[in-house]
């Protein structure tokens, strides 16, 4: 046999999730009203949420059977532009994090709650740790869908407190202490 | 220096806090070491050869002296007696103990210290000048700039999970003393011609596998646009930086990539789109950050001064150390010292519990407590009454802190290399020591002049070689240690990326190769004229048949 | 001759560390427990997943060694650096 390099070491992937996601916000876990459909004509619920492409192919449609309805999925490399003009009707928009080191959602929630004022939903989805949860709802993120069962443990004993006390004041929905410009956004 | 306010304080502490718990998740086994890793980098804490290596901030190269007696508490309590003054202007601990480290950040809570995205792809420390706050040549301390940085950047909820590490450094003097130009964001604070205050932004410098000189991005900014452009250069680099590729992650690809016109363009979008008032940087708030700075009192100390004429007249060794090592300050009566952690044969930029005391104590006495860290891996008393040089000095003397080298062919740059890092690939430290041993003179270190040596032990550059008038580079060739030349490097004003001779040399000859260099320069320069002036004049190809032969080859 | 030791850190301390032929992790790599088969390798490798899994160690892998006169040595300086300590004081 050739040299062994590093060795993998397997993570226990089974124990951390089980598939079973829980949408969580700063008021606690909610229920999951949205269902996700990679097309259309796939819809057989009363709200869903389409992939960004998807979702602009088929506005027309969107608009007159489920205005309002229908939601977004971003994938991390996707960009807002082609959404911009459809904010208004869009009741949540799904930003991705497929690892949790990968950051380009939180910018995209910025420019969503910020620049565009999206007043809809704006959900977290994919690799979500506890150690995360702030940033995501200092960048505006309304909920978070966690499927790892540690997390989904530590949130129910979360406090609002963990909001407060940074520097940055994140969009407006918990205040910190200080009063200076970049303590405020 | 800054003084933490009470929001300040309860940050670290909160901070302080949940780290703890993150190390106790892990310890527990409920954290795996790949959740655990961007975590634990983001407070500084490194796996390194030996054991666990702590990055502490020194935000922009300015302590106390209370802070410099804590650092050399640490080192004599939880670490081996020592520690390194990096090229970043931090400090770092090479032996801890994961179980250790909440305790010690906890002590350095205490001292308004901490090691919060020392490491980790986030926003690092901000670097300035060392000479900031008192330097003839600025037009402001821009140091309260970088404060407003620093606590804009520190756990930004935004940029916490960029592509990879980003580095911004700060500057107001005409003169870079903070290497800006190989930065991934470089700021030059400058008047314009109204006296109005604003700033230079440059973009997309940095070293590592794919050296960069930054580019020019806005020849003046106004200061109230600061935390504005800064908000849409990293959103820009967070939203389409690369994460495909660890090496073509930085914002000196994209920069490369994109092309700095369609960058520009890019950046300006989205700075008209943010919110007209949001992050504007109103006289208010930054005045509120000038106020934490307490700035000294410095009394005349005028009348005295022929002492310290006299002295060096008498005294040899005072007078050269005072002429090397001693630069003029705002104030006529003082001195900027710069204190040499580089002493003949020994490690760059290490300093024993002892000598930390040692600089502390001088700082207290006769620096208005404060002292500074250079990128250069050296410390600075940026306060002394020239009619004090005297006994700062004996007492450096003392305590092997008087090495009258700076700038020069021994006040080398070196990594900690293969001998505690794990990135590394062959030794830095016993290099510079032999270089080191090998100009110890007085007479060589005259002759050859105004010299940057620096020496890294592996591509990602930490010992900054590629702007090294003289840059040594070690690699790992057939299982030995071997070291690439490169010559014409620069990190100030004229900035440039130095060219490699040829092949690389054994351990064994890199000195050697070294020293046919410097005799090559000493052989063709003009009078007067600097290494670095007389390679650009001639240019490499004297150097190379110096090394290599006519025929070119090693 | 393929000859190898299995080396990792210790989470807590960080430290080096080698199996030993006492079946324990040990901070002295010439009690290393050197083999020269990939049944060996194989069998040690699932003990060294479980330390992992338990919590014991961190980063394990396999380097090449030789033995001279008896004593183990690391082919790589680097690994001869992490049994021996910085070479500079």
């Amino acid at each position: 046999m050739g040299s062994l390099e590093r060795l993998e070491f397997l993570e226990m992937e089974t124990i951390l999730s089980d598939g079973n996601s829980k949408l969580w916000g700063p008021h606690g876990f909610c229920e999951n009203l949205y269902v996700r459909f990679d097309k259309f004509e796939k819809i057989n619920a009363q709200r869903a949420i389409l992939p960004l492409r998807e979702w602009c192919l088929q506005v027309t449609a969107i608009v007159e059977n489920m205005k309002g309805r229908v939601g977004v999925f971003i994938s991390a490399e996707e960009d807002l532009k082609g959404l911009l003009q459809f904010l208004s009707i869009i009741p949540v928009i799904a930003l991705d994090f497929p690892v949790f080191t990968d950051g380009r959602s939180y910018s995209k929630a910025m420019q969503l709650k910020t620049i565009h004022s999206y007043k809809g939903e704006l959900r977290a989805v994919g690799d979500i740790l506890i150690d995360q949860v702030s940033n995501m709802i200092r960048c505006g993120f309304d909920t978070l869908e966690v499927t790892h069962l540690l997390t989904q443990k530590r949130l129910a004993s979360y406090s609002g407190e963990i909001f407060s006390g940074f520097y940055q004041n994140g969009v407006g929905l918990f205040r910190s202490g200080g009063k200076r410009i970049w303590r405020f956004f | 220096m800054y003084r933490y306010d009470e929001f300040d304080k309860a940050f670290v502490s909160a901070r302080v806090a949940e780290f703890s718990d993150q190390v106790k998740r892990r310890i527990s086994g409920e954290m795996t070491e790949e959740e655990f890793m961007p975590l634990r980098l983001r407070n500084g804490v490194y796996l390194q050869l030996h054991a666990y290596m702590l990055r502490v901030a020194i935000p922009y190269g300015t302590l106390s002296s209370d802070q410099m007696r804590k650092l050399s508490d640490i080192a004599i309590s939880y670490d081996r007696g020592y520690a390194h003054f990096t090229t970043r202007q931090n400090i770092q601990f090479n032996w801890l103990g994961l179980n250790d480290i909440p305790k010690i950040l906890s002590e350095l809570a205490e001292v308004e210290m901490h090691a919060i995205q020392t490491s980790g792809n986030c926003i690092r420390n901000i670097t300035s000048d060392p000479f900031a706050g008192v330097a003839a040549d600025e037009s402001v301390d821009p140091r309260p700039y970088a404060e407003i940085l620093r606590q804009w950047s520190l756990l930004h909820p935004e940029f916490s999970y960029l592509p990879r590490k980003f580095k911004f450094s700060i500057t107001a003097s005409k003169s870079d003393r903070a290497a800006i130009q190989v930065h991934d964001i470089g700021i030059q604070i400058k008047r314009d011609l109204s006296g109005e205050l604003g700033f230079s932004f440059y973009i997309g410098g940095g070293q590592g596998r794919t050296p960069m000189v930054a580019k020019l991005l806005c020849d003046f900014v106004p200061i109230e646009d600061l935390l504005r452009y800064v908000t849409a250069v990293m959103r820009i680099y967070n939203l389409y930086g690369r994460r495909d590729n660890k090496y073509k992650a930085r914002i000196k690809i994209l920069v490369h990539e994109t092309g700095i016109k369609e960058l520009r363009e890019g950046i300006e979008r989205e700075l008209s789109s943010l919110r007209k008032e949001d992050l504007v940087l109103s006289r208010e708030d930054i005045d509120a950050i000038f106020r934490y700075f307490r700035y000294p009192i410095l009394d005349s100390r005028s009348s005295q001064n022929s002492n310290f004429r006299s002295l060096r007249l008498s005294n040899e060794s005072f007078n050269r150390w005072v002429h090397q090592n001693v630069i003029p300050h705002k104030h006529i009566d003082y001195g900027i010292v710069t204190i040499s952690l580089k002493p003949i044969g020994g490690i760059p930029g290490d300093a024993t519990s002892k000598q930390m005391n040692i600089v502390a104590d001088l700082a207290e006495r006769y620096s208005c407590n404060e002292l500074r860290v250079t990128y250069q891996q050296n410390l600075v008393l940026p306060y002394v009454a020239l009619e004090d040089l005297y006994n700062v000095y004996n007492k450096l003397v003392d305590y092997g802190l008087a090495t009258a080298n700076i700038n020069q062919i021994s006040d080398i740059i070196a990594c900690p290399g293969l001998d505690y890092c794990s990135l590394a690939n062959a030794r830095s430290i016993p290099i510079a020591q032999e270089v080191s041993k090998r100009f110890s003179t007085y007479e060589r270190h005259m002759e050859i002049g105004d010299m940057r040596l620096n020496i890294s032990g592996c591509i990602n550059a930490c010992g900054h070689h590629h702007v090294g008038h003289i840059g040594i580079l070690g690699v790992e060739k057939k299982g030995h240690e071997y070291y690439q030349l490169t010559l014409g490097g620069d990190a100030g004003n004229s900035c440039a990326i130095g060219e490699i001779t040829g092949p690389g040399f054994p351990a064994d000859e890199i000195v050697n190769a070294v020293e046919r260099v410097i005799n090559t320069y000493v052989l063709l320069r003009k009078t007067n004229e600097r290494f670095i002036d007389t390679y650009r004049r001639v240019g490499m190809i004297p150097f190379r048949h110096a090394l290599y032969g006519k025929s070119g080859k090693a | 001759m393929f000859m190898k030791v299995l080396t990792a850190n210790c989470l807590l301390t960080g430290h080096p560390l080698w199996y030993s032929s006492d079946r324990t992790w040990k901070e002295d790599m010439k009690k290393a427990l050197a083999v020269t088969s990939s049944e060996e390798c194989s069998y040690l490798t699932r003990i060294a997943e479980k330390a992992v899994a338990n919590n014991e160690i961190i980063g394990a892998l396999w380097i090449d060694v030789r033995d001279s006169n008896g004593i183990l040595s690391a082919l790589r300086l680097r690994e001869r650096i992490r049994a021996c300590g910085p070479t500079v004081v």
